[in-house]
């Protein structure tokens, strides 16, 4: 059984993903429940 | 920001329910030119949020960077909603010095606590400016979801923008071909 073609088609199909998050985290910027709640807020002089 | 990958993963969720295990195989051949670029620019906005200094140079270098990535790949669907996207943001956030403002009343419905002027979020891009402060307030994060998602984020309009570009885009990919075998062409 060849298991190489499917194998490839996984890590092809993860870059693709890969790439489009990193598009993603690159240029969204929402702000999350996790930062606040996991870190806290923080309050820095202007 | 754990919010884009759930909501990447929500949108490959639904996308394969509708193509099935045929649509995954497809976006395995999906083939975007100079990917490096788009980590890069993640490296980049990663800089941003961990070291928060230079931001305004980190924002603009990821800019650069996302531009000539979208137009390396500029014949994907999607990518004109993307490139709107990123540069509603971008310009939100370099008119406020590589911050993203986060508008007051959208933040208290995501964290509870209490919320100043001017306060940081830590790992992340965004402050907390009011209307009087924040520079092209009405592309901020002032937008949530409606009910119980509502804590999930507060999103801006190039957020939007991009969310539903890259879901232009994976669908694109994920059904390419598909129509072709529906009418045996």
């Amino acid at each position: 059984m060849n298991i190489h073609a499917p194998v490839r088609t996984l890590v092809r199909c993860l870059a693709a993903i890969g790439v489009v998050l990193s598009l993603l985290y690159a240029s969204a910027a929402p702000s999350d429940f996790t930062t606040q709640s996991k870190l806290g807020l923080s309050e820095v002089s202007r | 920001m754990i919010v884009l990958p759930l909501a990447l993963g929500m949108m490959l969720v639904l996308l394969t329910l509708y193509t099935g295990i045929d649509g995954l195989k497809r976006l395995a051949q999906l083939q975007l030119y100079q990917p490096g670029l788009a980590i890069l620019a993640c490296l980049a906005q990663a800089a941003n949020v961990v070291l928060q200094e230079g931001r305004l140079v980190s924002v603009v270098l990821s800019v650069c960077l996302l531009s000539t990535f979208c137009w390396y790949n500029r014949a994907r669907a999607g990518m004109k909603l993307i490139v709107l996207g990123l540069a509603l943001n971008a310009a939100v956030m370099v008119s406020n010095g590589g911050v993203m403002p986060v508008a007051p009343d959208a933040l208290a419905l995501v964290h509870p606590g209490p919320i100043k002027q001017g306060m940081q979020l830590p790992r992340s891009k965004a402050q907390v400016m009011d209307d009087a402060t924040a520079h092209l307030f009405w592309l901020d994060d002032r937008l949530v979801l409606p009910g119980p998602l509502a804590p999930l984020a507060a999103w801006s309009l190039g957020d939007i923008c991009l969310l539903l570009g890259v879901g232009q885009l994976l669908h694109s990919a994920m059904t390419s071909g598909r129509i072709h075998e529906r009418t045996g062409t």
